[in-house]
Formats: C-alpha cells, structure tokens, sequence
C-alpha cells in the first residue's frame, strides 16, 4: 500500500482476527478449556444477576484478579478496554441526565461491563481456538454448532486476506472513499465479490473434502493435559471463591 | 506391466463451452513421474477434477484404475482412497482446527481406528519433517507449511498416485526446493500440471502437453539432480 | 449497533436467550451436517464484509449487512449470528456472552425478516437491486427497533437511550439500503446462480 493509503481507506485489519497469543500464559492456560468456558458463563451470569452494588464489585475483584493472573500484555488490555470506554462515556453522558435512578445506574453498569469483558478475556484469551471448539464440543453443545463455529473463524482468515487484495487493487486503480454513490457502489462490488468468492470456495473446500473420504462426521482431536495436584487445589479455589458473590 | 491409471477416449466439455476435451488419451504407470504443461485454461486442472470424479459427466470416455473401469459410488470411494489430489490453493484442503485434524481427517474416515490413524498421521509429518506444527492451526502456517501441510493431508491415505496442481505456486526459495527434494523421494507415481518448468526439470521425467483438447508426449528427461 | 454486556435487565436477556434458543435450533434443523462448512465459509463473508467501515462525518459506521445474509442464508441466520457474534466478543469485546442472546435474536430475526422479503421481490421478477435495497434497509430498521425494544423494556431509565438507537439508525438504514442495492447488483451480474445455490443447502 502506498504512503497514506491507510488513512485515506477505513481497511479491514485482518491481523486484528487473532485473539490468542500462544507465547506465555501462566496457570489459566493450563486449566483445561472446558472448565474455562463453564467458569466464563458461570461469571457472565452472575454478573448479569446480581443487582447488589456489593456483589458487583465482588465481581469486579474477581475479574481484575483473573486478569491479573492471566498474564496477558497489559498494552492488550489497555487497548480493549480503551475502545469499550468510548460506550461507558456515552452511558454516563445521558443517563445521569433523563433519570433521578440515573447516576447509580450508569456507575453500575460501568463496573458490570469492565467486570464481564476482564472475566472474558482472561478465561477465554487464554483459550486457542481449537482448544475452545474441543471444550464445547466435552459441553455437549450441538455439533453442527461447533463445526459452523469452526469454519466461520477459519475462513475468516482466509477471506479477510482476500478482501485486503480486492481493497489494494481498488487503491492501485485510483479509488479514494468519500461519502458518494460510487464509492458505495464500489464498497457494494467489494463485498459481493468477496460472497461469490466465498462462494466458489465453499465447492472447493467441500470437494476437499469429499476427497478425505468427508461421510459427516468431524473429528476434533483431544489433547489433555495431565494437571498437577496444586493445579487441581487452585482450580478448586478458582471455582470455589465465585461463590463469594453470593454471599457479600 | 499393467496402467496404475488409465482415461480412455475422454471427452468433456462444460455446459455451453464449446469440447474441452476430444478423445484425450493418458496412461500412468506405478511409480511413474510426469507432468502436464499447457497454458492457462488448457484444462488441466479439469483434468484431475474429472479423475477424481468431481466433475461430471463425461461426453465420452472411461477412467480406469488398476484395470478396473470407474462406475460406481464404491469405486469411486476406492478411488479417492488410491489416487491423492493435491489442490491448487491449501486452504481449501486445511479445513480442520489443527495440522494434526487434518491429517487425521482422510484415515479417521477410512475405517482406521483411532490408534492407527494417529500413527500414520505422526508418521506423515516426521516423512515431511513438519512434525513441530501438528498442533498449529492452518492460519498459523507460512505459505510453504501449509502446501507440505495439504500434502501430509493427502499423504495420510496413502495413496498410490498424486495428482499435484501447481504445486510450487507461491512458495519460498526454500520452500522450492525441500518440495523438490520431498517428491523425488516419494515412491509413488506422481502427475504435477505446472508451469514451473524449472521445478518440473528436477521432479519428474516424462513431459506431456495439454492443448486444443488433447494431451500430447513430449519426451523422456532424466531427472536433475539438485 | 448491539447491545453491550451489563445494561440489560435479567428478563430481558432471558427472553433474549429464549428466542435465540428456538431460532439457533430451528437454523441447525435446517442444514444438514455435510452442508455446515459452506454455511460457515458464507458466513466468513459476511463477518469479513460487515468490517467495512463507512466514514460518515467525524465518525464512521461499519456496515451490518443483516437483511442480505438473510437473502442469502434464510433461517440459516440465526446460527451464523450466534456464532459471528460470538467471535466479536472474543475478537473484539464488542457485546458480550449474557447479552448474546439477545442480539443474536434482534439482528438475526430481523436479517430473516428482510431477507425473506428481499428474496420475495427478486423471485417475483422485479430487479434485483429493489431486493437487495428492501433486505439491506428493512433489516436494518427492525434491528433497531427491536434493539430499542430491548433497551426500552429494561427499565424506564433506558428510554431515552432507546430513541437515540432509533434516530441514530436512520443514516444506516439509507446506507445499508444502497449497499444492499448494489452487492445484489453485483452478484446477479456476475454469478446469476448464486442466490439458489444457497437455498440449495438447506
């Protein structure tokens, strides 16, 4: 892409598909997957629950103390809450002003929304995705679910990629955005483009696939680590110190 | 001795295309290396689509394996079981969580238990030196990962023929030649459509040219050395 | 566009919940297993499409493009919303899991709605451009009004905010018409057989 042709088109960040950094997390990565994701709704549910203001900031603790073991980058995590502050701005910019209720309505739902989204990173972050699709299908969660959920994000990438080509090829023949017809009819050409193309793939993928000998099942190996006896303890504790919300 | 594969008087053409195909002849030998060049729109990789019975149906003509003509739905399983297709772009044939999925995906389906699946499966990645990315998910791999990854995928069910489209597209200098140096140690017979004659020069030794609907011999090289 | 984690009142995520429970299962019922990863790659389309961002004045509005995946997709919607909008609460913290129910059902039924009558009009023989503007635009309006139903029914403190969904839908429905009008344009020109070979999969 030529000099400033990144800010002249709003262009999709593909890199910005990868949630999962491999490198180094500490013991949330070793918890194995499908007790993150019942802990994850366990905590989501709570915090939707719950109206004590005590009991949300329990939870807000919680979250914060998850984070905190999680071990990921703070710079990651500055930048998440970052772009969901701009949504808590707007809360307290209106409901303090049209309700009396307004201003502990919107001081609640601002530790409910940094509660959840911190529990959710930590937890789920540290979860890959073929991890994530193995622990939902040990929940039982329909299968045609999980393989919908799979192939989504798979070709995510892959169709992400070609987006960025179409879009540079639309920069190298002079396409500048401004707010007319013909740049939504060229965002219209991107996009359909980019469906046929899906499209025509979604045969070769399935082609592929009939290739291997595809009959409708779909295997999701499992790869169980063995956990240690602290592991366990902390897991236990982990589970246990949730309970705490209920009781403050 | 008798053709690995055989396509007899083949003629195909798509609906409202004018004959792709007009009686095209191919024989392979077990063990045999050829190549299929031709320009663009030669219908190359038509070719292997119409083998692997992806593509119907025919004008004319018979695919034949192991002296067996194909009919049913049955020997056309068997078929996809003896001849392995390797796509012109992996991502279409990487379409499991993991490397070590996919690689799993054809033996798990051909009636293999889960042991024996998983030993092929480690066995292709150590022949393709790629065991290190087992656990890898596709998005993860360089572009010649991911073609080594569709071929150990393909490997896997231990066909006895490949069919290779394209298959040094886009990859690496490096990536070039441990591709190279992989198919020459294959012991299979193996078909590349390609235009990289160069890579064509070291892999394989007979030279076949698809044009105006018909597959020409072109001449028997030895196979360069590296 | 969607509703974030911590607003909602519990009955209304519940009902939320409920609805995308029945919609979810009705979608899986409709694809069978071996047509699921085509459903998917489609729907990575439509994830990738809807991050197109639009600059409108100071701010931008990334498209939603509900209406056409429900042209495309029918029932099949609910479940790729649950799981599209799942990823972006995983990708990028927009939304989050309690709520899911929720959205999945505001964005999901309401695609449906103006995608079946998109797929009406275009089967009709009127052009496809008038399709795909009524899916785009349609879809759009009844997302916002069942996001502002939702908010509304939480609690008189939201009413406000309700309105302001609504009004501040009405440069997006004009958007998303027009993008609408010209992706179906496109796909009709380019690849006539495409919306059938989606109904194919069901």
């Amino acid at each position: 892409m030529g000099q400033g042709g990144e800010e002249v088109v709003s262009v999709i960040n593909v890199h910005a598909l990868d949630y999962h950094d491999e490198t180094s997390y500490g013991f949330l990565r070793r918890v194995p997957s499908s007790l993150k994701v019942v802990l994850t709704v366990a905590v989501a549910i709570c915090i939707a629950v719950l109206n004590s203001f005590s009991a949300q900031v329990f939870l807000l603790a919680y979250s914060i103390f998850l984070v905190a073991i999680s071990r990921i980058p703070l710079k990651t995590l500055l930048k998440r809450l970052i772009a969901l502050d701009g949504f808590v701005l707007m809360i307290w910019l209106t409901l303090p002003f049209f309700s009396e209720d307004g201003m502990r309505m919107a001081a609640l739902i601002t530790i409910r929304v940094h509660a959840a989204v911190l529990a959710f990173m930590a937890l789920l972050q540290t979860t890959s995705m073929p991890e994530l699709l193995q622990a939902l299908n040990q929940l039982h969660i329909p299968r045609k679910l999980i393989v919908l959920l799979h192939f989504t994000y798979r070709y995510v990438h892959v169709l992400g990629e070609e987006a960025l080509k179409i879009q540079h090829g639309m920069i190298l023949r002079g396409f500048a955005p401004s707010l007319n017809l013909s740049t939504f009819r060229t965002y219209g050409n991107l996009i359909g483009m980019l469906l046929i193309r899906s499209i025509m793939r979604s045969q070769r993928v399935y082609d592929a696939m009939l290739l291997r000998g595809f009959d409708g099942s779909f295997p999701f190996s499992t790869r169980q680590a063995k956990l240690s006896r602290p592991d366990v303890v902390r897991i236990v504790m982990l589970f246990a110190s949730l309970m705490g919300c209920l009781v403050v | 001795m008798m053709p690995l594969l055989q396509v007899e008087n083949l003629c195909f053409a798509y609906p409202g295309n004018p004959m792709l195909f007009k009686n095209l002849h191919l024989e392979i030998f077990p063990k045999e290396k050829v190549c299929i060049i031709g320009k663009n729109g030669a219908g190359k990789t038509t070719l292997f689509y119409i083998i692997m019975g992806l593509l119907g149906p025919l004008l004319k003509g018979k695919i034949i394996l192991e002296g067996k003509e194909i009919r049913t739905k049955k020997d056309l399983r068997y078929l996809r079981r003896k001849v392995g297709f390797l796509l012109q772009d992996p991502e279409d044939q990487l379409f499991c969580p993991t490397l070590f999925d996919d690689v799993l995906f054809g033996p798990l389906n051909m009636g293999l238990s889960k042991d024996e699946a998983f030993t092929k499966a480690w066995q292709v990645l150590k022949m393709l030196n790629i065991e290190d990315l087992a656990h890898k998910p596709p998005y993860a791999l360089s572009g010649g990962q991911k073609r080594l990854g569709a071929l150990a995928a393909v490997l896997a069910m231990d066909p006895e023929l490949l069919l290779l489209d394209e298959p040094s597209n886009g990859l690496d200098e490096e990536a070039w030649k441990n591709l190279i140096f992989i198919l020459r140690n294959i012991d299979k017979a193996i078909v590349i459509a390609s235009h990289d004659t160069n890579f064509l020069e070291h892999v394989v030794s007979h030279w076949y040219e698809l044009s105006s609907g018909k597959l020409r011999f072109l001449s028997k090289t030895p196979g360069r050395i590296l | 566009m969607h509703i974030s984690e911590g607003v909602l009142s519990v009955h209304t995520l519940a009902i939320g919940a409920a609805c995308a429970v029945i919609g979810v299962a009705a979608g899986l019922k409709k694809m069978e297993i071996d047509k699921v990863p085509r459903v998917g790659i489609v729907s990575a389309a439509l994830f990738v499409s809807s991050l197109v961002h639009i600059n409108v004045g100071p701010t931008s509005v990334h498209l939603v493009l509900n209406g056409i995946g429900g042209l495309l997709l029918g029932l099949k919607l609910f479940p790729a919303y649950l799981v599209a909008l799942f990823l972006q609460v995983l990708l990028f913290q927009f939304g989050g899991l309690a709520v899911l129910g929720v959205n999945t059902s505001t964005m999901a039924l309401s695609g449906i709605i103006g995608g079946y009558l998109g797929r009406c009009i275009i089967s009709s023989g009127k052009p496809p451009w008038l399709g795909g503007a009524i899916a785009g635009g349609v879809g759009v309006v009844l997302a916002g009004v069942f996001t502002a139903l939702a908010l509304a029914f939480s609690g008189d403190v939201f009413v406000v905010t309700a309105k302001l969904v609504l009004f501040a839908h009405i440069p997006v429905v004009i958007i998303e018409s027009i993008i609408g009008a010209f992706v179906m344009t496109f796909i009709f020109k380019a690849m006539p057989s495409f919306v059938g070979e989606c109904k194919k999969w069901e």
